[in-house]
């Protein structure tokens, strides 16, 4: 009998696959496609403690194997996710695991967000967003900077009891290092990792495609950067609980990241591509685990780490 | 309820160079899209590209759905060379649809190039004879040819009420859209309200137009999206109250008050 079940750190989830941030909005856009519930978590839209518009559009364009998108952490802000969202999310599908995912630009601003969720029921997980390379202020830079990632999780950690998770971005000259800092002061897991920035130009309009100029790369062109990250991370931390992000659009991407020391994946691009990618997903990883002989995720979890 | 469904081709017609027109059968599902609905297609594998691409419906008949394409990109032309019989994988209905008032009785549609389709669906659907279509292209072969539109296959998506204009007068009447539709003012008593869809310059013009006299006019707006479905914020447009709308869920309809274009 097989089990998909997977644990990360102190949470358990049904299966090993994820909604990524930023594509699946706050829980219900997609669920006419999937329940909510399908997945082992959802990682909701990127919540900042003020609502914000965003960048100037074109806010996103397809590249070679993937996508750019300078979306700007559009987003309706702490206090309306908390009044409406998640009541609607956690009133409609109550079993669903919602993790959400929060940036500041300073370490008051992350503690505010993680304090503030504590009013909200029904959260599994909280996601500090240190990866984000479309703002100008916080994101991808303050997650490159050991010293406010230190001090950001560890003031979170005070302020929660929650899982805390770090998705951290594959650009930082360190990931071991911010990995590492990370879950000394508390991080539950790292999620490894976000987009890359990246940019294309308009040959006819001989101007930037994007409003934004630049944006952040994601699809089947990441996959492979993204997973060099996470084994480096699951190969100098032993022990550490790691999920998987960047590219995954099959089953067979998603055990590699598990091979690699993940214990579970995040699925981001491909969602927009296929809305119910989950179902096949799941199907395939089974039929992996069912050739390979093995009965649980964990049985093998960081397999290919040499 | 949005689905993701596959269909089969089953017309697939070149009307003018680089429009194509696709008659996908759905079955029972057809009859949820409304004017203004649109769909997005997973690309043909031999287009090599990864996102959903959206199109708006021109139509309903027969349990399919009908679109009007354009040959620009990859995957537009790679739908234009599937064979009949080929299956499409869709997802819809999405967006909003056209909520034309009871009070709005005489209707001008203003649509350029393959901006026409969701007008024709919404033409199809109404019957005020003093309703009437614009169809604007840049030259005589961007545009059907007249028989194609009396063609009886087409007659329930080209009505007769369907005029067509050129900017290089190559056929029908001379002028772009704007232009057109300032002479049909001159001649004729103002509309109760105008639909527009069509290139970002040519809405401009005729929202510019349909402010200046007070004619209620609604639009349709096209963004390259990701999600469709209001997930993302990819696929924003200029609201008017000073905020950025999205074009897949607030609309792609919007009345001319509510947007900045």
């Amino acid at each position: 009998m097989i089990n998909l079940n997977t644990r990360i750190d102190n949470l358990m989830l049904d299966n090993p696959f994820l909604a990524a941030s930023g594509t699946c909005g706050y829980g219900t856009e997609y669920s006419d496609f999937v329940p909510p519930e399908k997945w082992g978590a959802l990682v909701l839209k990127t919540v900042t403690p003020k609502q914000r518009d965003g960048n100037k559009p074109p806010r996103c364009c397809e590249t070679d194997s993937g996508m750019l998108n300078s979306i700007g952490l559009a987003n309706c802000g702490i206090e309306l996710l908390i009044k409406e969202k998640m009541p609607e999310f956690t009133g409609k599908f109550p079993n669903a695991k919602p993790v959400v995912s929060i940036a500041g630009e300073t370490t008051e601003e992350f503690v505010l967000l993680t304090e503030k969720l504590a009013e909200c029921k029904g959260i599994s997980a909280i996601e500090l967003n240190f990866s984000c390379p479309n703002v100008s202020r916080g994101g991808i830079h303050f997650g490159a900077d050991s010293l406010s990632s230190q001090e950001a999780v560890k003031e979170c950690r005070k302020a929660t009891q929650l899982p805390l998770w770090v998705k951290i971005s594959p650009t930082v000259p360190d990931p071991v290092k911010i990995a590492s800092i990370c879950m000394e002061s508390g991080a539950n897991a790292i999620v490894a990792t976000n987009t890359i920035p990246g940019m294309v130009v308009d040959i006819w309009k001989q101007k930037p495609v994007l409003g934004n100029i630049m944006g952040g790369l994601s699809g089947p062109a990441i996959f492979p950067v993204s997973l060099r990250v996470a084994y480096l991370i699951a190969k100098s931390i032993p022990g550490i609980t790691l999920i998987g992000c960047g590219g995954v659009d099959s089953a067979e991407k998603a055990i590699q990241f598990i091979l690699a020391g993940c214990s579970a994946v995040e699925v981001g691009t491909a969602v927009f591509r296929s809305p119910d990618i989950l179902y096949k997903l799941i199907e395939e990883v089974k039929t992996y685990m069912e050739k390979m002989k093995y009965t649980n995720v964990s049985d093998f979890i960081g397999k290919a780490l040499l | 309820m949005k689905k993701i469904e596959t269909g089969k081709l089953i017309v697939l017609k070149n009307i003018a160079t680089d429009l194509t027109y696709l008659k996908i059968k759905i079955g029972e599902s057809a009859a949820n899209f409304t004017p203004g609905n649109f769909v997005t297609i997973l690309p043909p594998a031999a287009s090599g590209k990864y996102l959903r691409r959206p199109f708006s419906l021109a139509g309903v008949s027969d349990g399919s759905i009908e679109l009007i394409i354009k040959s620009i990109g990859a995957v537009t032309k790679s739908l234009a060379s599937l064979a009949e019989g080929a299956e499409i994988e869709i997802m819809g209905p999405l967006g909003n649809s056209y909520q034309i008032p009871e009070n709005i009785k005489k209707l001008w549609l203003i649509g350029g190039g393959t901006g026409i389709a969701s007008i024709l669906f919404l033409n199809s659907l109404r019957s005020n004879s003093m309703d009437k279509v614009l169809w604007a292209g840049k030259t005589k072969e961007a545009l059907p040819s007249m028989d194609l539109l009396r063609d009886k296959q087409f007659s329930h998506i080209f009505k007769q009420n369907i005029v067509i204009a050129t900017d290089d007068g190559s056929a029908g009447e001379k002028g772009r859209a704007a232009e057109v539709l300032e002479q049909w003012l001159e001649k004729e008593s103002n509309p109760d309200g105008i639909v527009s869809c069509g290139p970002h310059g040519m809405m401009q013009a005729v929202k510019k137009i349909a402010d200046d006299k007070n004619i209620p006019a609604w639009f349709s707006l096209e963004e390259f999206m990701a999600c469709g479905t209001g997930a993302c914020a990819g696929c924003v447009v200029k609201g008017s109250a000073n905020s950025y709308l999205k074009a897949c869920c607030d609309g792609p309809v919007f009345k001319s008050s509510e947007v900045i274009l």
